[in-house]
């Protein structure tokens, strides 16, 4: 197997890094093309269908930044994270942090720092579209349980259900950005907001929240009781706006599909 | 070139196309005349949402079978038993007629060239295939089908022609060949042999699917594109694979410049008159001798 190891070395190594002096002599010179062209195919093909994987899961960079810097990031980031995945789908998962990291050439995002966030938004996005399927606690489900049992409620998520902090106004630029026709709007920084993403059935969505809310669901996502919750949100509450802000809570996160049970 | 005479040992599904994200609802809305879809496994190896919920209403009117590309069975890399995990709960989920993947290896070192990378065609190669996929179909607890791949690159190492490789690994394997009929007019005319010498030197009762796509002309490579309708050349190539396997399991292979369901749909009509003329006449032919 030492041949045979040697030469997928070496031809990865060459698909990896085209522009690094290499012998083709294991290239057999008895094809139609030359033995540079054959290899050439190979190059061209891994950087073009990667680059078509990022352009197809993070359109709203590709249009906020243009084609040009688009490309060049796709570049970088192409040879500095080779696929160790055997799906595609799972390729650009660190293009977010890649955009603001120090290690690539200027993509035209010096003075963007809202390209982060908006890349972490659409590689989210996606996360929750093929999130796995899970049942659907219902409003029905719940009033089945008496009152009195309720504070001891551990309320499992749905998978897809996935938190983000923004501190600009990416869902906004992203309807913009990926609307029939697209639209540049201008990145405007505020106090960074709570935003939730998820999956209600087939469809991906998102919304912001209330602080009050956010902190609710982050107890119940860290495995909060629902007395808990509730102490959560007396913190931030009067004693008595807790149980009709608790109740209202939970209703609408069943209501959206966001819980799959509870223990 | 005569029927193989065990043309019949193998199921026949009849006329099929991949299926694509594209053409989800049309296929839902229209049931349209596919005897069955192919899909490419590793599009449905998610964990939920709208891939699998497609996948099983779409199931629930067509027979499937299963196409890998990441199986990477010719890689010096050791099998990836998670993914052949994933691969096999697919199966379980999908009930597909059967499961195929490439003569490649895909990468070494952890990486994924997402490429058919081409093995060179030594005894060395033959056994180390062959040894990993029946180490696949014990996993698997089935046989499952190789398809030859194109290439642009042909090796100084190799000792025998890509036929005679594919035949020794199958043979060694004992694994089922989907044959891709334009990847092997493409590999012909990228490495000047007779595509005619493949397909007759091809064992007939191992060849279970036949892959047709369009592809690329550039100046000295053809490049498979499957961007394309199926060439004329590749037309005439099939009605021979058919004059000598017989009515083999056959579909169209679309992966760019994605078109209408109806005008793939007209692509197979061709290819189902092809077929069936080719397969009429070669039955008229035996006949009279």
């Amino acid at each position: 197997m030492k041949r045979l190891a040697e030469l997928q070395h070496t031809f990865q190594d060459r698909v990896l890094n085209p522009g690094k002096a290499q012998s083709a002599a294991w290239v057999s010179a008895g094809g139609r093309a030359a033995p540079e062209v054959q290899l050439s195919v190979y190059s061209h093909a891994y950087v073009a269908r990667l680059k078509d994987v990022l352009a197809t899961d993070y359109p709203a960079v590709l249009m906020a930044i243009g084609e040009d810097h688009f490309n060049r990031l796709a570049d970088d980031y192409i040879r500095a994270n080779p696929s160790r995945y055997f799906s595609l789908r799972d390729f650009g998962q660190h293009l977010p942090g890649f955009v603001s990291g120090t290690r690539h050439r200027d993509t035209g995002n010096q003075g963007s720092p809202w390209l982060r966030e908006l890349a972490l938004f659409e590689w989210t996005l996606g996360q929750a579209f093929d999130a796995a399927d899970a049942p659907v606690f219902t409003e029905q489900d719940m009033t089945a349980i008496p009152y009195p049992a309720w504070p001891e409620l551990r309320f499992i998520p749905h998978p897809s259900v996935h938190r983000l902090d923004l501190e600009w106004n990416i869902p906004e630029m992203w309807q913009a950005l990926t609307g029939d026709p697209p639209v540049q709007v201008s990145a405007g920084r505020d106090r960074a907001s709570p935003w939730l993403v998820w999956r209600e059935q087939l469809v991906t969505r998102f919304r912001s929240m209330q602080v009050d809310e956010q902190r609710a669901l982050d107890a119940l996502r860290g495995g909060g009781r629902f007395g808990e919750i509730c102490e959560v949100l007396a913190t931030l509450l009067s004693e008595e706006q807790v149980p009709l802000r608790a109740a209202g809570l939970l209703k609408g996160w069943i209501a959206q599909g966001l819980i799959s049970g509870i223990e | 070139m005569s029927t193989d005479s065990q043309s019949n040992s193998r199921p026949y599904l009849g006329y099929g196309l991949g299926l694509r994200k594209e053409h989800y609802d049309a296929v839902l809305a229209e049931c349209p005349n596919v005897d069955w879809f192919e899909i490419i496994s590793e599009n449905y190896m998610v964990d939920g949402g709208k891939p699998l919920d497609y996948l099983s209403r779409i199931r629930e009117h067509y027979p499937m079978v299963m196409h890998g590309v990441s199986l990477s069975i010719g890689s010096t890399a050791p099998l990836d038993f998670d993914y052949l995990k994933r691969l096999k709960d697919l199966i379980r989920r999908v009930e597909p007629v059967w499961f195929s993947d490439h003569l490649c290896w895909t990468g070494v070192h952890g990486v994924n060239l997402h490429d058919l990378m081409p093995l060179p065609y030594t005894e060395e190669a033959v056994l180390h295939v062959a040894d990993r996929i029946s180490r696949v179909q014990d996993y698997m607890g089935r046989r499952m089908l190789l398809e030859n791949v194109s290439s642009y690159v042909s090796y100084s190492d190799s000792q025998m022609s890509e036929w005679e490789f594919l035949c020794a690994v199958a043979e060694r394997a004992d694994c089922l060949i989907l044959l891709d009929i334009n990847n092997i007019y493409v590999s012909a005319f990228n490495h000047n042999f007779d595509p005619c010498s493949y397909l007759a030197a091809m064992p007939g009762e191992r060849v279970h699917q036949i892959h047709l796509a369009g592809h690329t002309q550039e100046n000295n490579l053809i490049i498979d594109t499957h961007d394309h309708p199926v060439a004329e050349p590749v037309f005439e190539l099939y009605a021979a694979a058919v004059q000598k396997f017989g009515r083999v399991s056959t579909m169209i292979e679309r992966d760019d410049h994605i078109p209408p369901l109806s005008d793939l749909l007209a692509e197979l009509e061709q290819v189902r008159d092809i077929a069936e003329t080719q397969f009429k006449k070669t039955v008229a032919e035996t006949r009279v001798a």
